[in-house]
C-alpha cells in the first residue's frame, strides 16, 4: 500500500488493456459450507461442490462442515498455496457474516482481497425453503454457479491512503461554528474561521436571557469568543463569505471574499468616529431596538472589537477619518480574496428567524399593527442596552403593555404556510420570556396561546411550572387572526380555548409572535457550492437522522448546530462537538484509506452529454471544458449510478461491470449450465 | 377566444325579484362602458352556494354547468353582480375546468336534461372586480361625468373573495379592490370594527334560524353605526337584502334607530355615470329613502404642453 | 381447491426463476433478516446483490429477461433511507418508464416492478417477493403466457 497525494486522475483503460490486465487464467477454488445443519439439512451440499467442478476455470471444488472454522479457512489458502487459486468463492452465509473472514484469508496468501466471491445459500436459500428441497437444490447450483461466474471476472481493488491537509474550514461563527473550531484547534489543527456578519457570536449573542438558568448570554460566550479570537491556531475573518469549493474530503480548495471594513486592524474601539458620525439609523442587530451610525460596532461587547463602515449609508463627510486617533479609517479598503487548502469543512451557517409577514391575518409588519412582534425583538427589548431600558414597552406609544399575549407556532407546525415541522425551542423560550415579563410587571397579563407546550428535558417542566404559578395564561387554542380596532387602534387576539371550547377575544397591548426557525438567507448558493444535499424544509442534510447527524451528504463536510436543523444552543455545542470529531479524525490521523471501488471511464465509447456528473449525488464526477468526465476517488461512494445514465456504456463501476453482472445475471435466470 | 366587450348576464334570483333598480343600473354601466349584455335563456338559479353545495355537491355542480353551458353556447364570459352566484360560477368552472373525472360525471348527468356538454371555454366575473381591475380607478375617471362626497361603509361579503386560492383576486385578509376603485367616485371608505365579518344572511343561516343571523347582522350595524357613514356600500344582492331588511327588523325589534341607505356598487356606478338619482331607486328601498348623493367637484387633469 | 387456485397453482409451478437485484443496504438486509428468522417464500427467487438499484438499468433487466427470467424486480432501500441519498427514487422512475415501454410495446407490465424494503423487518422483503409471484401469476392468468414472447 503507498501513500498518494488525493489528486483527480483520469483513469482511461481501453478494452484490450484491461483484457490484458487479466490475462493471468483463472482458476476457481469454490467452498461449499455445510453449516452444521443449517445449510446441508437442506441442501445436499456434496452434490452442489460436485456441480461446481464441472464449470470452467474451477480448479477445485470442496464441501466441509464449517468454513468459517480455522480448518475451513486454512482449506482456503492451502488451495491458493498448493493449487494456484487466484480467486475464490465460498457458499455459506452472508457477505456481511463471513465474507470479510475469507477476503482477509485470501490477502494473507497475497491475493487482492476483492477476488473473493460470496455466495449466500443459507440465509438466501436453505432457511427459507426447508420444504422444498429439490427446488432449493436447484437454486443452490444455480447461485454456487452465479458466483463462480462472477468471480472469473474479479478485478483488483486497490486500497489507497490519501494524505490529508492538516486544516479546517469552519463557516459561520455563531455558538456551533466557534465551538467547533475551538475544539479543533486544541488537537492542533489550523483552523479558519469565516463569518459573514462584521462581529462573532450569532443568534446566542442577541438574546437577553438563555433558559432554563436565566443565564445572560452574552456572559456564557464571552471567554469563547475571546478564546477563538485570540487563539494562536485560529485564523478569524469575519464580513467574509465563501466563493468557490474545489476538491474532496482530506484536500478541499476555498476561496472566499472578505468584504472591507474600511477601518484598519489598529482601530482601539474608542468609538470616537462614531460618537461624531452625522448618520443615525436603527441598528440592524438589535432589531430596531436601538440606533447605530454609520461606522459603528455592532454592540458594546461584539468581536472584533474593530469598528466597520456602512458604505451603503455613508455620506462620505470625512469626520470618522478626521477624529480617529490612530487614522484606522481608511474609505480605500478593496475587498480581498483568499484562498486556502484545508482536510475537512464544518458548515455551521446557523438560522434565521421566520419573518411571519406571509401569515396575513397576523398583519405583521403592516401599518397600524407595530404592536405586533417578534420574539426575537422582544428579547432585543429585553436586553440591557436597548432603546426602551430593558422595559417591555408597546412600539406604537411607548407605553407598558397591560396585556401582552403570546402566539405560539408561527410557522411552525402549519399545513398551509409556513413549515410543517416542530422548531421545538420556542415553548422554552416563549415560557422564559414571559416568566421574565410577569415578575417585572406584577399588574400585566401574559398569556401564551398554545397548540401543545413541548418542554422536554430536564429543568423545563419545571421552568413550565413556575410560569404557571407565577401567574402566566396559557390558552390551548391557535389564534385564527389579530383585528384592530379602526376607531381606537385596539388589538384583539381572536382565539378559540379548546380546552373549554370557548370563543375568546383576547385584548392585546402587545403581541409577541414566537417565530419559528428556517434555514438561513443565501443557504441555497453555498449549499450548492459544497455540493451538498439539503432537506425539504431547506436545511442541510445529514448522512444519517440517528447515526451520523454531523455528516453532510458530501465526505469531508460536516454540519454543526442550526443549519442541519432547529436546535437549541445545549444542543448546537453538542452538535458541533460531534462535528468537530468527525473532521478532526481524518486530520489527525494524517490520512484517509479508501477502497478503491470507483468507475472506469473508456474514453473511446464516451460521447461527452454529461448525464454521469447530473446523477452523482456525492458530485464525483467532474467535467472539464472539453466536456470529458474524470471521477474523483475520493469522493466517489460507489454506487454505481453513474452506469444506467450512460447511452453507451463507458462507464462501468469496477467489479460491477456490465459484463460481469451479465455473467451472475445469466446463472440465476437459468440461461446458464443449470436448466431444467 | 370568447367574443370581447360582451358578456352574457347571469340575473341569480333576488335581484330581478327584489332590487329591479340594481339590474338597471347594470345595464346602465356596463352600456356606457362600451359592453354588450347578452340574456341567458333559461337561466336559473345558480344553485346558491351555501345550502345547496352542502346537501348534494353533485347535482349542484351539474346545475351550475347548465347555467354555464348557456353562456359558452353564446361564446361570452358571464358577469354576475352576485356574490353567491359568483361562489357558485366560478367555483364550479374552475373545479370541472381541472378536474376530469368530474367534468365527465357533470357531462354524462347533463345529457339527461337537455342539449347541453361543459367545455370549459369561458370565465366567470364579477362586477366588482371587472371595475376594480379591468376598468379600474384610473380607467373609470374617464367615463364618469360627476364624483359623490360620502363617506361610505364597504361591505366586501364573503364569496368575492374567499378561497383564496380559488379566487385568485386578491387577498381576504386585508382586500382594497373595491375601497381604491370607490375612491375614484369620490367615496372615503370608513374603517370599522370587525369590517371582514359575514353579513348573517348566507349559508342558510338566514332561512335556518333568523334570530342567528340577526345576531351576526346586529353586531355588524353596531360597528358600522360607531363610525357613522353617509350609507353603506356592498356589493351583492343577498348583502343588499340583508342590510336592508336588517335595519328594519333591529329598528322594529332591538330598539334601534338606524337609517343608513344600502347602496350596490351597480347603483353608484350608474348614478356617477350619469344616471339620475331617481334611477338608483332608493325610494323603493326600506332605508335611507330620502339619501341624496353629496357633490363633489371633478378636477379636470391639467394638459400636460 | 377451486378453479382458480388450481390455475395459480399451475401457473406459479410454471415460475422458475425471477430475478431480485437487492440494495446492498435495506435490500439485502431485509432478505438476510427473513433468512434468519426462516421465513419461507417462493425457491424461483433469485437474489442478485448490488451497491444500489439506482445501479440496475434497463441493461441488466433485459438481460435477466432475454437469459430465461420469468420476472424481474429491484428491491431497495425506502423512501428517504437510500444510503446514496436517491438511488431507489432513481430506480423507481426508471422501472416506471420501462413499465411503460412493456405496456407500449404489447407485453405485460408485470415483468418488472420496484419494491422497498427495510433492512430490519424480513417481512417486507418476504411481502416483495410474494407480491411479484402474484403479480406475475395474474398477468399470466389474465394475458396468456408472455415469456415465450419476450
Amino acid at each position: 500500500m503507498t501513500i498518494k497525494e488525493g489528486k483527480v486522475k483520469k483513469t482511461d483503460t481501453t478494452e484490450e488493456e484491461s483484457k490484458e490486465i487479466d490475462s493471468e487464467e483463472p482458476r476457481i477454488g469454490v467452498f461449499v459450507c455445510h453449516c452444521g445443519h443449517n445449510i446441508a439439512g437442506t441442501v445436499d451440499v456434496a452434490k452442489v461442490a460436485d456441480y461446481a467442478k464441472t464449470l470452467p476455470n474451477v480448479v477445485k471444488a470442496e464441501h466441509y462442515m464449517f468454513m468459517c472454522s480455522k480448518p475451513g479457512v486454512q482449506m482456503v489458502k492451502d488451495s491458493i498455496k498448493e493449487l494456484g487459486v487466484n480467486r475464490t468463492v465460498v457458499a455459506s452465509c452472508s457477505k456481511n457474516q463471513h465474507g470479510k473472514t475469507f477476503a482477509r484469508a485470501i490477502e494473507e496468501m497475497g491475493l487482492n482481497k476483492h477476488r473473493h466471491q460470496q455466495v449466500n445459500v443459507r440465509e438466501y436459500c436453505s432457511w427459507v425453503h426447508q420444504k422444498e428441497k429439490d427446488k432449493a437444490n436447484q437454486k443452490a447450483k444455480q447461485l454456487v454457479e452465479a458466483g463462480v461466474n462472477r468471480a472469473r471476472k474479479l478485478e483488483d481493488v486497490e486500497t489507497r491512503k490519501v494524505k490529508t491537509t492538516k486544516a479546517a474550514l469552519v463557516i459561520g461563527a455563531g455558538i456551533a461554528g466557534l465551538r467547533a473550531a475551538h475544539d479543533m484547534a486544541e488537537l492542533g489543527i489550523p483552523v479558519y474561521l469565516i463569518e459573514r456578519e462584521s462581529t462573532i457570536g450569532g443568534h446566542m449573542t442577541r438574546l437577553n436571557k438563555t433558559f432554563p438558568t436565566l443565564e445572560c448570554p452574552q456572559c456564557s460566550i464571552s471567554p469563547l469568543t475571546n478564546g477563538v479570537a485570540n487563539h494562536p491556531l485560529i485564523e478569524l475573518y469575519t464580513n467574509a463569505q465563501v466563493k468557490n469549493i474545489d476538491g474532496s474530503l482530506g484536500n478541499f480548495e476555498v476561496e472566499f471574499e472578505i468584504k472591507p471594513r474600511y477601518v484598519k486592524d489598529n482601530c482601539t474601539s474608542c468609538g470616537e468616529c462614531a460618537e461624531h458620525c452625522p448618520v443615525e439609523l436603527p441598528s440592524e442587530w438589535d432589531m430596531g431596538m436601538s440606533m447605530r451610525k454609520a461606522i459603528y460596532k455592532a454592540y458594546p461587547q461584539a468581536i472584533p472589537a474593530t469598528y466597520v463602515r456602512d458604505k451603503k449609508n455613508c455620506i462620505e463627510c470625512n469626520t470618522c477619518v478626521n477624529v480617529c486617533p490612530v487614522q484606522a479609517v481608511d474609505f480605500s479598503m478593496q475587498p480581498e480574496t483568499k484562498t486556502v487548502k484545508v482536510g475537512s469543512i464544518i458548515v455551521a451557517a446557523g438560522y434565521d428567524e421566520y419573518d411571519p409577514t406571509e401569515i396575513e391575518p397576523y398583519h405583521y409588519n403592516q401599518e397600524g399593527y407595530e404592536d405586533v412582534i417578534t420574539q426575537l425583538k422582544l428579547e432585543r427589548m429585553l436586553s440591557p442596552t436597548s432603546l426602551t431600558n430593558s422595559e417591555v414597552l408597546r412600539p406604537s406609544d411607548g407605553k407598558i403593555p397591560k396585556n401582552v399575549v403570546m402566539i405560539q407556532c408561527v410557522g411552525s407546525r402549519n399545513d398551509q404556510v409556513g413549515n410543517q415541522y416542530c422548531t421545538g425551542v420556542c415553548c422554552k423560550f416563549a415560557i422564559k420570556n414571559a416568566r421574565i415579563i410577569k415578575e417585572m410587571y406584577p399588574d400585566t397579563d401574559v398569556t401564551i396561546c398554545y397548540i401543545d407546550i413541548r418542554t422536554p428535558g430536564l429543568n423545563f417542566e419545571e421552568l413550565y411550572k413556575s410560569a404557571q404559578e407565577i401567574g402566566v395564561r396559557f390558552i390551548r387554542g391557535r389564534p385564527s387572526e389579530i383585528v384592530r380596532n379602526p376607531i381606537s387602534g385596539e388589538l384583539r387576539v381572536i382565539v378559540e380555548d379548546t380546552l373549554s371550547q370557548t370563543p375568546l377575544q383576547l385584548k392585546a397591548d402587545l403581541v409577541v409572535l414566537s417565530a419559528a426557525m428556517v434555514p438561513p438567507e443565501g443557504i441555497g448558493p453555498l449549499g450548492s457550492k459544497l455540493h451538498v444535499l439539503r432537506s425539504k424544509e431547506g436545511f442541510l442534510k445529514e448522512f444519517h437522522i440517528k447515526m451520523n447527524p454531523t455528516l453532510s451528504s458530501k465526505g469531508g463536510i460536516f454540519l454543526a448546530g442550526a443549519i442541519q436543523g432547529p436546535k437549541d444552543i445545549s444542543e448546537s455545542v453538542a452538535h458541533a462537538g460531534s462535528a468537530a470529531a468527525l473532521a478532526a479524525a481524518p486530520l489527525v490521523k494524517g490520512y484517509i484509506e479508501k477502497e478503491m471501488l470507483i468507475p472506469t471511464i473508456n474514453y473511446d465509447l464516451c460521447v461527452k452529454c454529461g448525464l454521469c456528473k447530473t446523477v452523482c449525488a456525492p458530485a464525483a464526477i467532474d467535467i472539464d471544458e472539453n466536456g470529458i468526465p474524470s471521477v474523483n476517488e475520493v469522493a466517489c461512494k460507489s454506487c454505481g449510478m453513474c452506469m444506467p445514465v450512460c447511452p453507451t456504456g463507458a462507464i462501468q463501476l469496477i467489479n460491477f461491470k456490465d459484463d460481469q453482472l451479465l455473467d451472475e445475471i445469466i446463472a440465476v435466470s437459468g440461461g446458464g449450465a443449470v436448466c431444467e | 377566444m370568447v367574443k370581447e366587450k360582451t358578456f352574457a348576464f347571469f340575473l341569480g334570483c333576488l335581484m330581478p325579484n327584489r332590487y329591479p333598480a340594481i339590474e338597471k343600473a347594470t345595464k346602465f354601466v356596463m352600456e356606457k362602458l362600451g359592453y354588450e349584455l347578452l340574456d341567458m335563456k333559461k337561466a336559473g338559479c345558480c344553485p346558491a352556494p351555501g345550502v345547496f353545495r352542502s346537501f348534494n355537491k353533485v347535482d349542484w355542480m351539474v346545475a351550475a354547468a347548465r347555467n354555464l353551458c348557456i353562456a359558452e353556447q353564446l361564446d361570452t364570459d358571464i358577469l354576475t353582480v352576485c356574490n353567491g352566484c359568483f361562489g357558485t360560477l366560478q367555483e364550479v368552472n374552475k373545479h370541472l375546468k381541472e378536474n376530469e373525472d368530474h367534468r365527465i360525471m357533470v357531462n354524462e348527468k347533463l345529457k339527461l336534461i337537455g342539449d347541453y356538454e361543459f367545455k370549459g371555454t369561458i370565465n366567470v366575473r364579477h362586477i366588482a372586480e371587472v371595475l376594480g381591475y379591468e376598468i379600474g380607478p384610473w380607467g373609470i375617471e374617464d367615463i364618469i361625468v360627476r364624483k359623490v362626497n360620502a363617506r361610505a361603509a364597504v361591505h366586501y361579503g364573503c364569496h368575492f373573495l374567499k378561497p383564496t386560492r380559488i379566487r385568485e383576486i386578491e387577498s381576504s385578509e386585508n382586500p382594497t379592490i373595491v375601497e381604491e376603485y370607490l375612491e375614484a367616485l369620490g367615496v372615503e371608505s370608513v374603517r370599522f370594527k370587525e369590517q371582514l365579518t359575514c353579513c348573517g344572511a348566507g349559508g342558510g343561516v338566514k332561512a335556518y334560524s333568523g334570530d342567528a343571523s340577526m345576531t351576526i347582522f346586529g353586531e355588524k350595524m353596531k360597528n358600522i353605526d360607531e363610525v357613522k357613514p353617509d350609507f353603506i356600500l356592498d356589493i351583492c344582492p343577498f348583502c343588499h337584502l340583508q342590510f336592508e331588511t336588517g335595519q328594519d327588523y333591529l329598528n322594529k325589534n332591538k330598539d334601534c334607530n338606524y337609517n343608513y341607505p344600502v347602496i350596490h356598487i351597480s347603483q353608484l356606478t350608474a348614478y356617477c355615470m350619469g344616471m339620475d338619482q331617481e334611477f338608483v331607486g332608493l325610494q323603493y328601498q326600506l332605508m335611507g329613502k330620502n339619501y341624496i348623493f353629496g357633490e363633489r367637484e371633478m378636477k379636470k387633469e391639467e394638459e400636460v404642453i | 381447491m377451486s378453479d382458480c387456485e388450481v390455475i395459480d397453482e399451475e401457473i406459479k409451478e410454471k415460475i422458475q426463476n425471477v430475478v431480485v437485484f437487492m440494495c446492498n443496504e435495506c435490500g439485502q438486509g431485509s432478505a438476510n433478516t427473513a433468512g434468519v428468522a426462516r421465513m419461507a417464500y417462493e425457491p424461483a427467487i433469485r437474489i442478485v446483490r448490488v451497491q444500489c438499484t439506482g445501479q440496475i438499468g434497463p441493461i441488466q433487466i433485459m438481460d435477466a429477461l432475454s437469459n430465461g427470467a420469468d420476472a424481474v424486480a429491484c428491491v431497495g432501500c425506502c423512501i428517504g433511507a437510500c444510503h446514496f441519498f436517491n438511488g431507489n427514487l432513481l430506480s423507481m422512475h426508471r422501472i416506471k418508464l420501462m413499465k411503460k415501454l412493456f405496456k407500449e410495446l404489447g407485453y405485460s407490465d408485470q415483468f418488472i416492478n420496484q419494491y422497498t424494503s427495510r433492512a430490519a423487518e424480513g417481512e417486507t422483503a418476504v411481502g416483495d417477493f410474494e407480491d411479484i409471484v402474484d403479480r406475475l401469476t395474474t398477468a399470466i392468468k389474465e394475458e396468456g403466457t408472455i415469456k415465450d414472447e419476450c
